[in-house]
């Protein structure tokens, strides 16, 4: 098998020792810092700092690049839950899940405790993923390439049938609000045919509808909206924190999550290994999930830990999961990973099967450097929670027209155009009729996101097998899949009457 | 107390973000030997205009920015678009005073078949400044089980069996360009859009289609280690990095679709600044041995400049072999 490369210790630790020069860690600790605040910036995503700091590492050697950048991106995927939990505004779309439990958390004077959750699993994930990279790199990417277009189907479906486990307590509601998300999603060019769709003649229309324009505007307009309508005086609405040492967790009540945090880690890794996928998708997933197996179901979305460990693991593990395919095959399955190719291939590296054994010292490294970075990230977030919980004593009315204002310029520097700044305050002034109709708005966006991934994999899969849908029964893991939906829709539609039908007879 | 300082962090961070934002961070201010130069320009930010990150046109845009950054001592930003045309619109919006270039590609005339910028006339909006590089990429490879090696073995073999062999295809690009004309050559293949670069090698190493239609350099290691077998090239000459793939051409398939990569700046803007920038890339495309070398061991493009009228009459050209193939409209 091409990539194949047994693992060796020796070669990691020489790597960490290149790596331990003061101007080296110097590095890492502002790569990881910057990281982190781009992170907690709505709108101002990971890969923003990212295209920030790739002029600065053309006058690097490549190793040093890539340990630049890899703090950068490591940073950046933990920063988000520092706003989710704060200010109930996901700073990037791979955190819209911890803000599910970690807001209501922080209202009640638990801030520090969510965050210090957050940032263990974000530790956790992100160490379990790369040890995983190292170990099964070659064969992990082998077994994604076995996902074609029908296999991406199936996966689709299922996810889609999983917006149940979102749902509060209508599920017309929840269905609706996913079904905007799918709509809104349609706008622009149709995938393989290009068919302009719902563009009404604008050309800005015709690339459609950006997820981080519609992800702050469906969060952080509405709570603005909200505080102005209410009229609220500041007095009232500044919240108590608790002074928090450590991660506010004591280890062994964390670690009695231990399923919670092996299935998170696990459906983080295997999401990100597959292209397109990644970690906007896999930390909604790894939370519904982790509310299905729950004992208590019921006490999620109120304040519970449970939420913050799916969301945070399965987010930081799909770093690993995308570096899998990146680093082995030479495929970015996100937009940061072909940012890090590209930086890569700046500096004369191809990542590709043969990296592993043309420049082993180079894989070492970045192993080396992905390690250091999780270590620097704990101990920096780790400090900064007094610090960052300080936020919530900032007024209302001085704090949220900052941060509408900070979301403005991140969805401006997502693609420079004033017209994602205008969709902002749509999908804001939506999101704000939907939250006073009752509906739920997480569903929205993962309508949005799954919509078109379902769409164009089954054009794809009907192009490749001249229109029969057989092959989607035949074909052993899109069959797999297909049962896993029969079976979640049976469950969403008829779980509580045969739940109860079972108490029945136990009783 | 607490409140206003913390109100002034707040502050003082977002403040720093608009600074990060908007691309100042790191410029100096003029250039720093000075040399005279015949035009006040550049004095500030310089954007670029082009599409995804990670293509080809993204990595060009990032050297001319590190080259732009060291000489002329001003930021340069990559402003990444979704798309080939959104660039164009960005420079048609912003002002004719250079400090917006765009980074073209002349794979374009298939945009302007497939009608996404039917209000824009290219030649009325536009200056072209020149030619960079020519990007002879794209490639027809199999797997060596397929157990062919020529382009004509493939044609017969897919006649064997009809549309029972896939081949990825993108539509709406070069690739797209690229099965249409295959097919015109005889080949029988089923064409699954697959999507871009990274999705046709998922799609090509799952066996999920049998038949790619690739630039070379993504494959290049597979190829090296014997897992693909190129059949050749859709340029009109071989590419000089690797001479071993013959082109299509000279095994008697007339499949040629050349791609370059460009520069242009808004229409009307003050010739003193276009003919300086062009003299500048000029003198970096052919005398330049770093330039040759990054872009040719790095990304197997090879360093060519034209001046703008040339840029122009190309993508007229590709045009009309757009008509010629009936893939777009007189």
């Amino acid at each position: 098998m091409l990539g194949q490369v047994s693992f060796s210790l020796p070669q990691l630790l020489s790597s960490f020792g290149g790596l331990m020069s003061v101007p080296t860690l110097l590095m890492i600790i502002v790569g990881v810092t910057v990281g982190i605040m781009f992170g907690a910036i709505p709108g101002v995503s990971c890969n923003m700092a990212l295209i920030m700091f790739i002029p600065i590492t053309f006058s690097m050697p490549s190793d040093l690049a890539m340990t630049l950048l890899l703090a950068v991106y490591t940073g950046g995927m933990s920063g988000g839950l520092v706003s989710a939990v704060l200010l109930n505004i996901p700073g990037t779309p791979a955190s819209v899940a911890t803000s599910f439990d970690g807001h209501p958390m922080a209202m009640r004077g638990e801030g520090g405790k969510a965050l210090g959750v957050g940032i263990l699993s974000s530790f956790i994930g992100g160490v379990t993923s790369c040890i995983v990279l190292m170990l099964l790199a070659p064969v992990l990417a082998n077994y994604a390439m076995k996902f074609g277009p029908f296999e991406y189907f199936a996966v689709s479906l299922f996810s889609l049938t999983l917006i149940g486990g979102l749902i509060g307590d209508s599920l017309i509601k929840g269905l609706v609000s996913a079904l905007l998300g799918m709509c809104v999603s349609f706008i622009g060019l149709a995938p393989l045919t290009s068919v302009p769709r719902m563009t009404f003649g604008f050309h800005s229309f015709e690339t459609g509808m950006s997820d981080v324009a519609l992800m702050i505007g469906i969060f952080a307009i509405p709570e603005l909206v909200r505080f102005a309508v209410d009229g609220s005086s500041d007095d009232g609405e500044v919240i108590k924190f608790k002074k928090t040492k450590g991660f506010g967790i004591s280890m062994r009540e964390y670690f009695s999550h231990w399923k919670n945090i092996i299935r998170s880690d696990l459906i983080g890794i295997g999401v990100g290994i597959l292209p397109g996928i990644g970690g906007s998708v896999c930390n909604i997933l790894s939370y519904i999930a982790a509310k299905k197996s729950s004992k208590h179901p019921e006490k999620f979305g109120t304040g519970v830990v449970d939420g913050i460990i799916a969301s945070e693991t399965s987010n930081n593990a799909s770093i690993g999961g995308a570096l899998v395919t990146m680093l082995a095959l030479g495929i970015p399955g996100s937009a940061t990973t072909a940012l890090l190719i590209s930086a890569m291939s700046m500096h004369g590296v191809q990542p590709g099967p043969m990296l592993f054994l043309r420049e082993p010292a180079l894989i070492y490294t970045i192993f080396a450097a992905i390690l250091i970075s999780n270590l620097v990230m704990i101990i920096v977030e780790t400090k900064g929670i007094n610090i960052f919980a300080r936020m919530l004593l900032v007024p209302n009315s001085i704090l949220l027209p900052l941060v509408v204002m900070m979301c403005m310029v991140g969805a401006y520097t997502t693609n420079y155009s004033m017209f994602d700044v205008a969709c902002v305050v749509v999908f804001g002034l939506v999101g704000y009729f939907m939250q006073c109709a009752g509906l739920p708005l997480a569903p929205m966006i993962l309508g949005f996101i799954l919509g078109p991934m379902t769409e164009v994999n089954l054009q794809r899969a009907l192009q490749s097998s001249r229109m029969s849908l057989t092959p989607l029964f035949t074909r052993p893991i899109s069959l797999f899949f297909v049962i896993l939906t029969v079976i979640s829709l049976v469950w969403a539609v008829f779980g509580k009457r045969i739940k109860a039908k079972m108490q029945k007879r136990g009783g | 107390m607490k409140k206003r300082s913390m109100a002034l962090l707040l502050c003082l961070s977002m403040l720093m973000t608009l600074v990060l934002c908007s691309g100042v961070a790191w410029a100096d201010a003029g250039s720093e030997d000075g040399t005279p130069e015949p035009v006040d320009w550049p004095k500030r930010t310089i954007t670029i205009q082009t599409t995804e990150p990670g293509g080809d046109m993204d990595y060009m845009a990032r050297l001319l920015a590190k080259k732009m950054n060291e000489d002329f001592g001003v930021n340069v930003v990559v402003a990444n678009n979704e798309g080939a045309v959104p660039p164009i619109r960005n420079l048609i919006a912003a002002d004719a005073d250079g400090y917006t270039i765009w980074m073209g590609k002349t794979s374009l005339p298939i945009e302007k078949a497939l009608g996404s910028m039917d209000d824009i006339d290219l030649n009325e909006e536009v200056t072209f400044v020149g030619n960079l590089v020519d990007n002879p990429a794209l490639c027809i490879t199999v797997k060596p089980d397929l157990g062919v090696s020529t382009i004509n073995e493939l044609i017969e073999l897919s006649q064997s069996k009809p549309d029972e062999l896939h081949i990825t295809d993108n539509i709406g690009s070069n690739t797209n360009v690229t099965c249409m004309m295959l097919e015109q050559a005889g080949a029988q293949l089923t064409e699954v859009d697959v999507g871009g670069t990274s999705a046709k090698m998922a799609a090509f190493l799952g066996d999920h289609c049998e038949v790619m239609v690739c630039s070379y350099p993504s494959q290049k290691d597979y190829v090296e280690a014997g897992e693909f077998v190129v059949l050749g090239q859709i340029s009109a000459e071989r590419n000089p990095m690797y001479p071993d793939v013959p082109t299509l051409k000279e095994q008697g398939v007339d499949i040629v679709f050349d791609t370059s990569l460009f520069v242009g700046v808004k229409a009307g803007t003050d010739p003193a600044i276009v003919s300086f920038l062009a003299d500048y890339l000029k003198d970096i495309v052919e005398n330049d041995e770093e330039f040759a070398d990054e872009v040719g061991t790095a990304q197997y493009m090879v360093p060519a400049w034209r001046d703008g009228e040339e840029v122009a009459t190309i993508l007229d050209d590709q045009y009309q072999l757009l008509v010629d193939i009936g893939f777009a409209e007189e």
